[in-house]
């Protein structure tokens, strides 16, 4: 899956979970930084995007990524 | 050495002074040295556990790294560094809680006879030992490199503003500052910038926690004495003091490292502002809660994610809310208990749990700002009457008496009328401080003014607070005992 259409679809994830339709997420957004991110939205948010990309993330993949870019990029790497 | 002590005013000076006069490959070893005799001044022994730490944690991350490879070594290695560091903990301060609570519960095991089960923990370890976790736990998971120098690891784990009550660092970041020589060099900023709040943590300590103390204290000591309303006075002030005694405390740490060019992350941000709980632990001690999450919270709810993903059963209550619920609770149990060998921590600890899940679960979003921080304040303090308790029984008798018996306000006539005006006031101007920050961040600012007289002023005029307004009896921080 390409780089674009793999953040096209976690926007679509994240704008579901956080329940904000509109999010509008770049490479350089920072995680944490986004509106409506915390704890709880974050298991959503991995439950959701491992079902969605039919992955499975280890614990400190998700944790290590310090924005979006580097979120994509750990999808793109763990594609089968 | 605390750092309310003479001891530290002359020592803090001389290690920056040394620092900037130190060739830069030798400041590793000057600020070792440092940190050892930082240290050695509060108990000489308890350096063996600092350098048996050390070592194991430091040999640890490099067979891990060693046997990147190779799964199954790997992970004995990482089980070898958390046993023997939790075993640490659990032998230096839990050992005689976990007998007492054996032999009083169950009654499986003799009366404790032997000291060594109250043996008293090293001051700092529950800080050090959660740091060097962390530099173990990132080296495991391929977020850095093993340092390879044993004395750059060891000034990690002893660095001496940090290691008696952290704020506990993250290896990724404060390491690496360790080996880079651009931050190393002097700047004006970094020492204004360091001067100023180590001037704002002496303000909080010695004017705001030391002379509220002084009433909490009275109240607290003989809890039979006293009514609702006296309790609920004490209890305003508690919220105060121990912000302010731990707030102050991270204020003199990260000055210190600041004079010497180190950015070490902030412990608080204003949390009796926070609208929610869940907020509230994104601003009172950052540094904890922040390895709460990313070590013990995260990995919980990965394990309960996959388990209960699969569970049919699960169809009332969604599987993520119920991850949730397991991992918080488990999270803020351990919380509680590493604040101490007590059942009131643990409750304390319970409580926040509880009050997170409880939050979850009505998912209430918006609402009015002042009554959200308000809801949130009075939860935040029934929270703290357990942990300023000395047991639950205490916690119990000031509950009851809020709850049924008022009587009048305790208010001291002796020599000890003065500490509650100062302590009010100075209450007063941490409020007027922290209200302009949170609401009017970019209004006029005395301490953040470009003009250079004008901070200078605000300075002169905050030492000038604290040399008349504050506690000069060398009091211990709160925060070191835990």
């Amino acid at each position: 899956m390409e780089s674009t259409e793999i953040l096209k679809k976690i926007n679509h994830i994240f704008a579901t979970v956080l329940e904000n339709r509109e999010i509008l997420l770049s490479r350089e957004t920072i995680i944490t930084n986004i509106k409506g991110w915390d704890s709880f939205s974050n298991i959503r948010l991995i439950m959701s995007m491992e079902k969605n990309f039919e992955l499975k993330f280890n614990t400190f993949e998700i944790q290590s990524c310090k924005n979006i870019g580097d979120l994509c990029d750990t999808i793109q790497r763990k594609q089968p | 050495m605390y750092f309310n002590t003479t001891q530290y005013i002359l020592f803090l000076p001389l290690v920056v002074i040394l620092f900037y006069l130190t060739p830069f490959r030798f400041r590793w070893l000057l600020l070792l040295a440092a940190s050892y005799y930082f240290y050695v001044c509060w108990r000489a022994e308890f350096m063996v556990v600092i350098i048996f730490s050390t070592m194991v944690n430091y040999f640890s991350a490099i067979l891990i790294a060693r046997n990147k490879t190779n799964k199954r070594n790997k992970k004995i290695f990482l089980t070898i560094a958390l046993v023997i560091n939790l075993g640490m903990l659990i032998i230096l301060k839990y050992l005689g809680f976990i007998n007492d609570f054996f032999h009083e519960i169950f009654g499986i095991i003799p009366a404790p006879t032997s000291p060594l089960l109250y043996l008293i923990a090293p001051v700092g370890l529950s800080y050090f030992t959660l740091q060097s976790l962390t530099y173990v736990f990132d080296t495991y998971y391929n977020l850095r490199e093993p340092e390879k120098h044993p004395g750059i690891f060891a000034l990690y784990v002893a660095f001496f503003p940090l290691i008696l009550s952290g704020p506990i660092e993250q290896s990724t970041h404060l390491l690496p500052q360790f080996r880079d020589k651009a931050r190393a060099k002097l700047k004006s900023v970094n020492i204004e910038e360091g001067i100023k709040l180590i001037i704002w943590g002496y303000f909080l300590k010695l004017v705001v926690a030391d002379r509220t103390s002084i009433y909490v204290d009275a109240v607290f000591g003989n809890v039979d004495r006293h009514g609702g309303i006296t309790f609920i006075a004490a209890l305003i002030l508690y919220s105060f003091q121990i912000y302010s005694d731990f707030a102050g405390y991270s204020c003199i740490a990260i000055g210190s490292a600041r004079l010497m060019g180190f950015d070490v992350l902030h412990n608080f941000n204003r949390p009796y502002f926070s609208q929610s709980i869940s907020e509230f632990w994104t601003r009172w001690h950052i540094s904890l809660s922040t390895w709460l999450r990313n070590y013990l919270f995260n990995p919980l709810s990965y394990y309960f994610m996959r388990k209960l993903q699969k569970e049919r059963y699960l169809k009332i209550i969604k599987p993520e809310l119920l991850t949730y619920a397991i991992a918080a609770s488990i999270t803020f149990l351990m919380c509680g208990i590493w604040h101490g060998a007590n059942f009131t921590f643990i409750i304390w600890g319970s409580l926040h749990g509880f009050y997170l899940i409880v939050d979850r679960i009505i998912n209430k979003k918006g609402g009015n700002r002042v009554l959200n921080i308000i809801i949130t304040y009075i939860l935040v303090l029934f929270a703290w009457i357990f942990f300023r308790s000395e047991n639950v029984h205490q916690s119990l008798t000031v509950i009851k008496a809020i709850l049924t018996h008022p009587g009048s306000l305790y208010i001291p006539f002796d020599s000890d009328v003065v500490a509650p005006v100062y302590a009010v006031l100075g209450i007063f101007i941490l409020l007027m401080v922290e209200v302009k920050r949170e609401f009017f961040n970019n209004s006029f600012s005395l301490s953040g003014n470009k003009n250079e007289y004008i901070r200078m002023a605000s300075y002169g005029f905050m030492i000038f607070l604290i040399l008349y307004l504050g506690v000069f009896d060398a009091s211990q921080f709160m925060y070191v005992k835990f």
